[in-house]
């Protein structure tokens, strides 16, 4: 039918670009900054899971039983279990056999009381990962809850927030002083059995950060958290667990780094957030964990659940994320509009480039009335990678007169990547109202020759059309994130263009 | 090439499609080539298994009441219609050329192709002796790849031929009719369409569904597992009017598969006005550059029937472009899916696509559901989707109703506006005006009970 002459790419297409913009190749290849590993005594299992671990791990956070239990039913759920393959993503079987499941700084036994205890060499970490934790803390106006591998080390400005009532700790520490709030919300945004990767979570999750926003308060700063994973062939499951009370405003933030190495490792968290009446939360992530090298060997498997439950009427979530680290990014930060009034927003930038993968997206469940929800995502695909976005938006029949618009735009570089919309839209209520958008295309050429004309480098111009293709998420970020996030963009694209 | 891409594995028990394939050999015979296309079309089946719903291709439909009951192949009709003229079925189309297929045997007597111009060769696969220009049959609805597929092949008895000859065109559409009478038992029809459009011709392809008798619309429970291959030449254009009106029991599950030579034209327009469950497939390969590829859909259900539209456009080289537009109308309890796909093939540069569903709501109950998805492995390409879902615009009803028009009169004037665009898009005058008529009808007796 078709000759081959038919068949064949038009290959001249693909020689001009290359000689248009030679120096786009050498942007792409900028290396990895955050690398670095601190040689710090490890306290860490032996790799494999069964039962015993579980036990190890709830033994060793000294947690009630009750905790164990719930531990051991997600486990035993798990076993059951197959890993999802309807992600758009490609990787290697994983051996959860061959994973460490903790790993702790040694100085678990006696942690540390204060800044000025914590391992120097760990702060150093800290300071070379730019985290504002000692006293550019207090400049930054940040308070932040710092996970290494898998346990908190420092928490800071903990005594100011406890005059308003506010609970930031780690969540091994809010099992121990506030076993009541845990026992009342965790697993109840997502119940154990929610997915392989969730319910692998609840099993050996070893830390994370609890937040608890009293009735009518508003936190006077950005809660931080910042994660890294530096032992190797471990796996990090930490666990965030966000409670809004009633009139309560708060604003969170998460970062991620981690060690290069050729091996994968796992990174399968869970974050729920519960908003009550007129409760506000804003979680804004940059996720930058390293994403292998060039050739697509090693890096992190980012298969993490995020969800949060609208309770209350008139409540509002907001997720923001940008991600451009990680091998393979499997994650749907989602809301559940339950109350009535209730709104959700979803706000993301994925890039990848090289090798790397991504299968991102949100869910939006309407159940309450009059709830709305907005979706803006873009996604940046350079060199071979792969882009999805992969996104439910739910109208159950009782969401009277609910809203969403959705937006999903794709940009392109090179044509050796790909980037893919999949959308799933289902609506059971005749008031609802719905709008999904969605386009793809390439980097415009005249775009960039427009800028060139007046004398930005291929570079500029490209960090400018892609700033500019991001705006709308930048903009919801929290000044200090979205400089970073702007820096990061433009380091994970060097070299990009084609 | 992407997730879920193959049908689950099922070890279950023989369904009763296999254990009914013995007798169905034995009571119709074959030459031997068609009688080798069974056997594979059954081991492929029996290989892949009828879909579940955890499969993503079969997300919204679910099959299992016809794994659960049993459908035999149709019987011959014992009183066949002398006349189709009596059909509310005729879309203006009572003369011109046409084939006839009524339980899944082609019926002479009601089939007319005296008129046909020189190089156009309509038939039916029993008049063939010989495979000959029958190459192309199983080379795009390939059975391997799609449980359905495989059952029609299994299954293959009699089919509705048509080769249009290079540089021929051919003005009259061509009408293929697939009937079937309700009997009181579940029977299965399983028709079949290959068209060749060679080089330069053009012609216009209407594929009806239907049964033969009026009024018996909610009469017997049948399965209809369709399937039709276009294959165009360079510079071919085919236009296909696809209506299935089965009535509320029927089980249609209809497969069409496109394949594109260059700057050939295909251009579709199905209209689904009920079933228990109806789900149509269309899978299109744009083989070479220039190619264009339109399709069209509407959807009108009600009660608690289930309509599925499930498309995949595959872009394979460069230059290519692609149009999608999908409306679904649902009351009742309805439900209406539809999945779109457009994959862009690494290096199909200059690619142009475009993807639309849009959904009207009629009642409280009444369910849509729709996956418009891209998968772009090119950069330099143009690819845009959107869906909506809704209900009427009030402003629009009450300027209507201050006017003096009726509430449901009002309604019913902008669900056609609605579904106009759609109507339209068939091209041809006469059966557009057709499609508005079987339209209106339909609407009709939905209009009670359904007001919101």
């Amino acid at each position: 039918m078709s000759s081959p002459a038919d068949t064949e790419p038009r290959k001249l297409d693909l020689i001009d670009k290359a000689a248009l913009n030679p120096e786009l190749d050498d942007l792409t290849r900028k290396d990895y900054e955050w690398g670095f590993v601190t040689d710090i005594e490890q306290e860490s299992l032996p790799p494999g899971l069964d039962e015993g671990t579980v036990r190890f791990i709830s033994a060793k956070k000294n947690e009630p039983e009750w905790l164990l239990e719930w531990r051991l039913k997600a486990f035993r759920h798990w076993q059951t279990m197959t890993e999802p393959t309807w992600a758009l993503v490609d990787y290697p079987p994983i051996d959860y056999q061959a994973i460490s499941y903790y790993a702790a700084p040694k100085s678990d036994a006696d942690k540390p009381q204060s800044l000025d205890e914590v391992d120097p060499e760990l702060l150093e970490t800290y300071e070379k990962l730019g985290i504002p934790l000692a006293e550019r803390a207090a400049l930054a106006g940040v308070a932040v809850d710092a996970v290494f591998d898998s346990v908190s080390v420092a928490t800071t400005f903990k005594d100011k927030l406890g005059e308003l009532g506010i609970i930031f700790c780690s969540f091994s520490e809010a099992v121990q002083e506030h076993p009541e709030l845990v026992r009342k919300y965790l697993g109840s945004v997502v119940p154990q059995k929610d997915n392989y990767f969730s319910a692998l979570n609840c099993a050996v999750f070893s830390d994370g950060s609890f937040v608890y926003i009293p009735k009518g308060v508003r936190c006077p700063m950005e809660l931080s958290t910042y994660f890294r994973i530096n032992a190797a062939n471990t796996g990090q499951f930490e666990r965030t667990l966000i409670v809004a009370d009633e009139g309560s405003h708060v604003s969170y933030l998460e970062g991620c780094t981690a060690p290069m190495r050729d091996e994968n490792q796992l990174h399968a968290a869970v974050v729920e957030l519960v908003a009550l009446d007129d409760a506000q939360i804003k979680y804004s992530t940059v996720q930058n964990w390293y994403p292998g090298d060039k050739n697509g060997v090693g890096g992190i498997y980012n298969f993490v659940t995020k969800r949060g439950a609208c309770r209350g009427a008139r409540s509002k979530i907001s997720w923001t994320q940008v991600e451009t680290g990680s091998a393979i990014t499997w994650k749907y930060p989602s809301c559940i509009l339950q109350g009535d009034d209730s709104v959700g927003e979803f706000y993301s930038v994925a890039l990848t480039n090289n090798h790397q993968q991504a299968d991102t997206g949100t869910k939006m469940i309407h159940i309450g009335k009059n709830t709305t929800s907005t979706i803006i995502s873009k996604g940046i695909s350079a060199g071979k990678a792969q882009n999805t976005y992969r996104g439910e938006v739910t109208m159950l029949a009782g969401a009277e007169n609910a809203r969403n618009y959705s937006q999903c735009d794709s940009l392109l570089m090179g044509d050796e990547c790909g980037a893919h919309t999949f959308p799933y839209i289902e609506v059971k209520n005749p008031t609802a109202h719905l709008e999904h958008e969605a386009s793809t295309s390439k980097i415009g050429e005249d775009q960039i020759f427009y800028l060139n004309q007046r004398g930005l480098g291929t570079e500029d111009a490209v960090n400018l059309i892609v700033n500019g293709f991001c705006k709308d998420v930048f903009r919801e970020l929290p000044m200090e994130f979205a400089v970073e996030a702007q820096k990061l963009l433009s380091v994970s694209l060097e070299g990009a263009v084609g | 090439m992407s997730q879920a891409a193959s049908p689950t594995q099922t070890t279950a028990p023989a369904s009763a499609f296999e254990t009914d394939h013995d007798a169905f050999v034995t009571a119709q015979p074959a030459p031997a080539w068609v009688a080798a296309l069974r056997t594979e079309g059954l081991a492929s089946f029996r290989a892949l298994g009828l879909p579940s719903s955890r499969d993503e291709d079969w997300l919204y439909t679910n099959v299992r009441p016809l794994a659960r009951g049993h459908f035999p192949p149709a019987p011959a009709s014992v009183h066949p219609p002398t006349s189709l003229a009596a059909h509310r079925f005729a879309l203006g189309l009572e003369e011109g050329p046409r084939l006839v297929v009524l339980n899944g045997r082609y019926e002479a007597s009601l089939s007319s192709t005296a008129e046909l111009p020189a190089g156009v060769h309509v038939t039916n696969l029993a008049a063939c002796r010989d495979r000959g220009a029958l190459e192309a049959l199983g080379s795009v609805a390939q059975a391997v790849k799609h449980p359905f597929v495989a059952l029609n092949q299994a299954y293959l008895d009699d089919a509705a031929l048509v080769h249009v000859e290079a540089g021929t065109v051919v003005h009259a559409p061509i009408q293929i009719l697939f009937l079937h009478t309700p009997t009181g038992d579940p029977v299965a029809v399983h028709p079949r369409i290959l068209v060749v459009a060679e080089q330069g011709s053009d012609v216009t392809i209407v594929e009806r569904y239907g049964i033969d008798c009026i009024g018996a619309l909610a009469g017997g429970t049948c399965l209809t597992n369709a399937v039709s291959e276009y294959v165009l030449g360079a510079n071919a254009r085919v236009r296909t009017v696809r209506v299935q009106r089965e009535g509320t029991r029927t089980y249609h599950l209809g497969f069409t598969g496109v394949r594109q030579a260059r700057d050939s034209h295909f251009q579709s327009t199905s209209v689904s006005l009920g079933g228990a469950i109806d789900r149509n497939e269309v899978r299109a390969h744009l083989d070479a550059e220039g190619a264009e590829n339109h399709l069209a859909g509407l959807y009108v259900i009600s009660d608690e029937e289930h309509c599925d539209n499930h498309t995949v456009v595959h872009h394979h080289v460069p230059h290519g472009t692609s149009r999608q537009l999908f409306k679904g109308i649902l009351a009742g309890q309805a439900r209406g899916a539809f999945t779109g796909r457009v994959v862009v093939d690494k290096g199909a540069q200059k690619t142009s696509a475009e993807q639309a569903n849009h959904n009207l709501l009629l009642s409280q109950k009444a369910v849509a559901e729709t996956r418009p998805q891209l998968e772009i492995y090119a950069d330099d390409v143009q690819c845009a989707h959107g869906a909506t879902i809704g209900r009427l615009d009030v402003d629009a009803l009450n300027y209507l109703r201050s006017r003096g028009i009726g509430k449901t009169e009002a309604r019913n004037l902008l669900v056609h506006a609605f579904a106009r665009e759609i109507t339209e898009a068939a091209g041809d005058a006469r059966i557009g005006e057709g499609l508005d008529a079987l339209l209106a009808a339909r609407l009709a007796p939905s209009s009670e009970g359904t007001q919101a």
